[in-house]
């Protein structure tokens, strides 16, 4: 089971490094190539796992050689093409705002140790996961088929949902020839890890690094929602996914190199390929793409093929028909807008929204205003999906909304604030002139 | 070399800002701790069921259906059916009286009386409550 996540994810990192090569020595943008390569590994993996699934579900050594297929492809590309490019990342030299760094560190070290408690209790996870995700993979891990889930005796398994966790989880499995729940665990764990590893990478990459430890530290601080991974809901890895893409974009505009849009379009794909709500996502990345890296954005499409491109064919051969609903979309807002204004929001000891606009009112803003617009298109998208086709109206619907979001809103704020290095004294700090001169 | 200082007001609005999220960080362990000492020594919900529901999966076939029976008081929106299904997947498992095999989840020992009004005659007991019938046919 271990072996088969480490493959899917080396393949994963060597993946990016082909699209976003980089030095061989660990370098800054690694923080953000690293979990884009976990992310880019478990999407294809659970692709691969799904074709396997449909060609020929009992070959054990199907399922097996076709990961090392794609591993030893991946390793090729890479030492075609990764090894020799020569690093993109620019070198920025600034003087870090060290409380942030250990308040993060105790944040991280805090919430590793809070995730293990609420994970292991929960072995197969809250009721979405082990009803949806976790029960697909059983039925077709001890030879039932897609058929059997479309009894209607089973609706509530949701058979039309995408495939991409029971995907994963189903993959696990075959490779250990067991049922083993640590599978689950470990594939919410590594989604949780490169989310909030990609928070850090992407903030220290379009700002600077104290700025990424002040975004690591919202984000955990954000409990309730690194919670909701700990149970293994849907809600994280689609979170995930949304994260990646955005984050690639703007590293994609801030690099100027035009490749990283394929990562980002990977990673909407693989959104869509993860919950109904993704391909809504995914075409507001697309626009978001194409807004901020012109033709380059272009790209954005190219990467979008595998993830899009399986949910089409799951849909069109294999899920059950579904009829769309529709609904008024005031109640809808009505219930994001009550629980957005809840004291305790995602585990926040105090009313969050309040204690970021005295943060905003104190550090003051920056210019980079372009990412809101990004989360308000995403909004507007995870509205309509909720329309037209959640059966699950009102409050849980509203809270999902959230869930999805909140990576990109806080990643919106981190853009947007001043950043600590931007606010030391310049006279001081010939440095940190040389940074600012940088990123004008 | 010494770390200079930034803006008080900014300090402030950083401070501000990161001692809360760390509090909400701590707090969450802290919860999780409590729930942990609840529940983290016993399988419970999911994981539970596929514990105590090992044992029956193995003496069922592994294709087709089975019926359900359960006398608790109270299954809201059929949760306990739900969770047997997870356990006993890929076997359907239905809330009816249609199939010769019935998978018993009991919230307290059925009287004689019970399971004659039910025409249920006991395979065999898994404990826990789990219980294998056969439908008597009449």
């Amino acid at each position: 089971m271990i072996l088969s996540l480490f493959i899917s994810i080396h393949t994963g990192f060597l993946l990016v490094r082909v699209i976003w090569p980089g030095r061989s020595r660990w370098e800054p943008a690694d923080w953000l190539r690293g979990p884009l390569g976990v992310l880019t590994g478990l999407g294809l993996s659970s692709i691969v796992a799904f074709l396997v699934q449909l060609a020929d579900s009992t070959n054990r050594g199907l399922w097996i050689l076709s990961d090392l297929f794609l591993w030893a492809a991946a390793l090729i590309a890479y030492a075609l093409l990764g090894r020799a490019a020569i690093a993109e990342t620019p070198v920025r030299q600034t003087e870090l705002w060290a409380p942030a760094k250990w308040v993060a560190l105790a944040a991280v070290v805090t919430m590793v140790m809070a995730y293990a408690l609420m994970a292991l209790p929960r072995q197969t996870g809250d009721i979405d996961a082990w009803s949806i995700w976790n029960m697909r993979a059983r039925f077709l891990f001890r030879g039932g088929t897609f058929a059997t889930m479309a009894d209607p005796l089973l609706q509530w398994i949701h058979p039309e949902f995408p495939y991409a966790l029971s995907a994963l989880v189903l993959r696990s499995w075959r490779w250990a020839a067991a049922e083993s729940m640590a599978a689950p665990m470990s594939i919410a764990a590594l989604f949780v890890a490169s989310l909030t590893m990609a928070m850090y990478g992407a903030v220290r990459l379009v700002r600077t690094p104290s700025q990424g430890f002040v975004a690591l530290v919202v984000l955990l601080g954000s409990a309730g929602f690194i919670g909701n991974g700990a149970v293994q809901y849907a809600d994280f890895p689609l979170a995930a996914f949304l994260f990646g893409s955005i984050a690639a974009i703007a590293a994609a505009e801030h690099l100027a190199s035009p490749r990283i849009a394929i990562l980002a379009g990977l990673c909407a794909g693989f959104a869509a390929w993860t919950k109904f709500e993704g391909i809504f996502y995914a075409v507001a990345l697309a626009g978001f793409a194409l807004w901020r890296l012109k033709r380059a954005g272009l790209l954005f499409f190219a990467g979008a093929i595998p993830g899009c491109a399986m949910l089409a064919y799951f849909k069109m051969m294999i899920a059950p028909v579904t009829q769309a609903s529709s609904a008024d979309v005031l109640p809808l807002l009505t219930a994001v807008a009550s629980k957005l204004f809840t004291f305790a929001f995602l585990g926040w000891v105090f009313t969050p929204f309040l204690v970021f606009a005295v943060y905003l009112y104190c550090v003051g803003l920056s210019k980079r205003k372009h990412v809101w617009i990004a989360l308000a298109a995403l909004f507007v998208s995870g509205c309509l999906a909720v329309l037209v086709r959640d059966d699950n109206f009102g409050d849980a619907a509203a809270i999902r909304l959230i869930l999805h979001l909140w990576p990109v809103a806080l990643f919106a704020m981190m853009v947007h604030a001043n950043a600590p290095e931007e606010l030391l004294p310049a006279a001081d700090s010939p440095r940190v002139n040389k940074a600012v001169k940088l990123r004008k | 070399m010494k770390q200079k200082s930034l803006p008080a007001l900014a300090q402030a609005g950083l401070y501000l800002l990161l001692s809360l999220a760390l509090c909400s960080s701590l707090s969450f362990l802290l919860d999780a701790l409590s729930y942990f000492r609840r529940n983290g020594t016993e399988l419970s919900g999911s994981t539970g069921y596929i514990v105590r529901f090992e044992a029956l999966r193995k003496d069922l076939p592994t294709a087709g259906s089975v019926s359900y029976w359960s006398n608790a008081d109270k299954d809201p929106g059929d949760l306990e059916l739900h969770l047997t299904q997870f356990a006993l997947a890929p076997l359907l498992v239905e809330k009816s009286k249609t199939h010769a095999l019935v998978v018993g989840n009991m919230a307290k020992d059925p009287t004689a009386e019970e399971l004659r009004a039910e025409g249920l005659t006991v395979v065999k007991d898994y404990g826990l409550g789990v219980v294998l019938y056969r439908r008597i046919l009449r």
